[in-house]
């Protein structure tokens, strides 16, 4: 009976679990699912997947990335900003 | 003997053929430290994701070569002086490499060279007019692991 009541009565539960549902999907490690892409600090065409518009690295949160290659892919990220492959702050493009 | 892999930058400002030499004279550091050269690429002019000492491209450079560390500590010591050279990075490959395995790959082409990322990047002719936004980064950028 109580259950039963739950799920019927309120509107905001209903309106809540929908929007849940609209965002809920399934992410998978580009590289846990395709084990010949290598991470590599040279290949800024990859990298570039994992950063934000401003520079920042994506937060494994967001883009699905497995635990153990976020790590890689961080050093990465990180290496290629060294060598001004990547920035640290900002677009490509902000120069002109 | 280890393994290393050291990606530099070259001012664009130098010649072509003050380049050349430039990098040879790297590649004989390298002997003369009792390493072994394997293969240098060029990925040529590709515009810097930030400026360096108020340029905004450079040439690359990609050493790959076997030794001890004194060939890493000398080369370094060289990127330092030179003005010419804006930034440098050198990762440690391999930490037990076993150079004959790694000859005989390279003939048998299965070592080949990186081709430069990005290759639509590179750029013909960028001017230079911005002076405000100048993040010097002066530090040295050594990431070796140990």
């Amino acid at each position: 009976m109580m259950t039963f009541n739950r799920n019927s009565n309120p509107k905001g539960n209903v309106n809540n679990n929908k929007k849940k549902r609209v965002y809920h999907r399934r992410k998978i490690c580009k590289f846990c699912a395709d084990k010949t892409l290598l991470i590599d600090y040279k290949d800024s065409k990859t990298l570039r997947l994992f950063i934000t518009e401003r520079g920042k690295i994506v937060p494994r949160r967001i883009s699905g990335v497995c635990a153990k290659h976020q790590r890689v892919l961080n050093q990465a990220i990180k290496r290629a900003r060294t060598i001004a492959l990547l920035p640290f702050v900002g677009t490509v493009d902000f120069q002109q | 003997m280890r393994r290393y892999e050291t990606v530099f930058i070259v001012s664009s400002d130098v010649s072509d053929d003050e380049r050349g030499t430039l990098v040879e004279k790297l590649k004989d550091i390298i002997v003369q430290q009792k390493g072994t050269f394997l293969i240098l690429d060029e990925w040529g002019k590709r515009k810097l994701a930030y400026i360096i000492n108020k340029k905004s491209d450079g040439y690359y450079y990609r050493f790959d070569y076997c030794g001890l560390g004194a060939v890493v500590s000398e080369l370094e010591r060289i990127f330092k002086i030179d003005d010419r050279i804006l930034k440098y990075l050198t990762i440690v490959i391999d930490k037990n490499a076993d150079l004959e395995k790694i000859k005989e790959d390279i003939n048998r082409g299965e070592i080949k060279k990186v081709p430069s990322p990005e290759g639509d990047e590179t750029v013909q002719s960028i001017k230079e007019e911005d002076d405000d936004d100048d993040d010097d980064e002066i530090e040295d950028d050594k990431e070796e692991e140990e």
